[in-house]
């Protein structure tokens, strides 16, 4: 891949000329549809948080889970969410302060030492009802979390004030919150989503006739930021019974949704 | 070379060229020499403009041998404090991107692009700031080139271009090396004249025979060239070795003779220490105590009333908590009655300056969302929020026998 560095006088001319021709179209838009519509990917503001797998980074805009909106990893139980979120949760708290609200108390905390990931850096978060664990959520978010991870197979109703005031935490700290699991999420809820991606089990990994692992489609059912339907193949591979490399294999992108965007200042060649 | 190593270069013309057009930019593309004096005395070609070396005359000549060569140069003699000045303005560039960075012979730079760097999300980002930057610094666009191995980094440049950036994928060394002519790699010029001779005039020709049968033929060199053609030659990057010193002095109270008490000290001179090295902007790797005694009478010194020893750590430390250790084992071998201790930190290298701010970032942010879980407790229970963590030496995969629930 190469890229261009310098351009010369010229070209700097023209550039600004179209750059002002573009900042008249954004205020013509802007003043049309209200600001804020059009956003600026790459340096405006930070990125979304990296997966590790560029495929899936690639399903949105800029790539990587979006951060300041809540997410939904959907799916119905055995369809590799749940491992998926913990391989990713895992890979995350490896650098980041990150937290687990299981609202189901099904998840088990080795597993997620098994893929990697440091206890230290965790919080686990174990509500016995629906609005303490969201709460908690938006609680830890405001201190310093990065990431919150919410799990359950069937979502509470919650008043439509709880995702409303995580939303804002995660706003205020520039943070991620990913729910996973469900095939519904309460009404409220499901107003505050930035994305919604549904995975989809292909099939079962085996070895030795054990299952090793999963083969994931993940679609993008829904997203304010990119363009939805588009979808990607993962394979998560089991830390047990065989603790052969546990994690994310990207196994790469199936359709072109949309191209990332990137703000370098740079144009290919 | 690791398998995730990553490493830029950077070209860019010689630094002391550079000082030259900037005080006469009329010679910009005049045939100019610039010359210094060797240890010798002897007077040498420093640097030689792309002109003037299109004449026959090239760095390291013999000043006299390059008039004669281009007598038409502009011939300048080069200013080495200006230089000096120059060169430590481009490290503290290029350090900001990365804390390994070799300024070898003034003409390009290797820098350690390996690991993540938060601040900019792809490596291309990284690199097109990192050349943006130095093209601030020295006035010219440099061209930039990535790769796994300092070979495959430097021809990425080459072939990039002034002003441009190119960037060789993990995996791709080989198909991307398969152009090069062998004229090109850094082989002796009698091993190019052997391959020239077996009719093997690219790098895709040399890795199409197998290794045994280079090295058969062309001795150590046939495995070098072998690595050379895969990309996978060193990707070593060899720092600047000057540093700024960087050491603490205590006097203490009375004279100590026990060296457990001065033990007592160690966390106060970690402290010490760990402060001054981050107003150096330094991290070390070997602290050394320098125990003086006023009344005399040591053991193991050179010189009378010095106690002197050294520690190597296995890696550069760098806080205070990190200093601790070494620093009590210094302090453990104290012979001698001890009044000033002295502390310096040899071996010093920059830090990944990103990496430790993001440590310290990440110990505050730890504290404030502890105390949120204590807050969530009180609110809601004591079994809301838990810390988990594995039983030491956990028996088998039962949770309730390999995890350890906290509630606080």
């Amino acid at each position: 891949m190469e890229l261009e560095l310098a351009q010369g006088p010229s070209a700097e001319h023209d550039r600004r000329l179209r750059q002002e021709s573009l900042q008249e179209a954004l205020a013509g838009i802007g003043r049309r549809f209200g600001p804020g519509v059009v956003r600026r990917g790459g340096d405006g503001q930070r990125g979304g948080l990296r997966t590790g797998a560029d495929s899936l980074d690639a399903l949105f805009i800029p790539s990587g889970i979006p951060r300041r909106r809540l997410s939904w990893l959907a799916g119905a139980p055995g369809a590799g969410g749940l491992s998926l979120g913990l391989a990713l949760l895992a890979g995350w708290s490896r650098e980041l302060p990150v937290a687990l609200v299981d609202f189901e108390k099904r998840v088990d905390p080795g597993e997620f030492a098994d893929y990697g990931g440091r206890l230290e850096n965790c919080w686990w978060v174990r509500p016995g009802q629906s609005e303490p664990g969201w709460a908690a959520a938006r609680a830890l978010v405001l201190a310093g979390v990065d990431l919150c991870l919410l799990v359950a197979d069937r979502w509470s109703p919650v008043g439509g004030a709880v995702p409303a005031l995580l939303q804002a935490a995660l706003e205020e700290r520039d943070a991620v919150a990913l729910l996973v699991g469900g095939k519904e999420v309460p009404a409220a809820v499901g107003g505050r989503l930035g994305a919604q991606i549904t995975c989809h089990r292909e099939r079962w990994t085996l070895a030795h006739g054990d299952v090793a692992g999963i083969r994931v489609r993940l679609e993008v059912v829904r997203s304010r930021i990119g363009a939805p339907g588009a979808s990607c193949l993962l394979e998560i591979r089991f830390p047990r019974p065989y603790p052969n490399q546990p994690g994310i294999v990207d196994l790469g992108r199936l359709e072109a949704g949309c191209d990332q965007l990137e703000d370098l200042m740079v144009v290919n060649s | 070379m690791s398998a995730q190593s990553r490493l830029g270069f950077l070209e860019f013309p010689h630094l002391a060229l550079i000082l030259t057009w900037r005080a006469h930019p009329e010679l910009a593309a005049e045939a100019v020499l610039v010359g210094a004096a060797t240890a010798a005395g002897r007077e040498v070609v420093l640097a030689a403009s792309e002109a003037a070396r299109a004449r026959g005359a090239h760095p390291g000549q013999d000043f006299r041998e390059a008039e004669l060569a281009c007598p038409e140069a502009v011939r300048l003699r080069s200013d080495p404090v200006a230089l000096d000045r120059l060169r430590e303005q481009l490290l503290l560039v290029l350090y900001d991107y990365s804390p390994l960075v070799e300024l070898g012979d003034d003409q390009g730079a290797y820098v350690d692009l390996g690991g993540r760097d938060l601040r900019w999300e792809t490596e291309a980002a990284r690199a097109s700031q990192l050349g943006r930057a130095v093209q601030r610094i020295l006035g010219f666009p440099p061209a930039v080139g990535v790769g796994q191995s300092r070979f495959v980094a430097r021809s990425a440049a080459i072939r990039a271009g002034s002003g441009r950036i190119r960037l060789v994928p993990h995996g791709t060394a080989a198909s991307f090396l398969a152009d090069q002519p062998v004229a090109s790699l850094p082989l002796a010029p009698r091993t190019v004249e052997q391959l020239l001779g077996f009719g093997l005039r690219t790098c895709g020709d040399c890795i199409t025979i197998p290794l045994p049968e280079l090295q058969r033929q062309l001795g150590p060199d046939g495995i070098a060239l072998h690595r050379l053609c895969l990309g996978q030659d060193s990707a070593r990057v060899i720092p600047r070795l000057k540093t700024p010193p960087c050491a603490v002095r205590k006097v203490l109270a009375g004279v100590v003779e026990n060296s457990e008490a001065l033990r007592f000290g160690a966390p106060e001179l970690a402290a010490m220490l760990a402060a001054a090295r981050r107003t150096a902007g330094v991290a070390g790797g070997v602290p050394t105590a320098l125990d003086e005694d006023a009344a005399g009478g040591t053991e193991g010194s050179g010189q009378p009333g010095v106690f002197c020893s050294e520690i190597a750590t296995p890696a550069p430390v760098a806080t205070a908590q990190e200093l601790l250790p070494p620093i009590l084992s210094l302090l453990s071998r104290a012979r001698c009655r001890v009044l000033i201790v002295e502390l310096q930190a040899l071996d010093l290298v920059p830090p990944p300056a990103a990496q430790l701010q993001l440590l310290e970032l990440s110990e505050v942010r730890r504290e404030e969302i502890g105390g949120a879980a204590a807050r969530l407790r009180e609110r809601f229970g004591s079994e809301l929020v838990w810390r988990v963590a594995l039983r030491p030496k956990h028996p088998g995969d039962i949770p309730e026998e390999r995890l350890v629930w906290n509630p606080r």
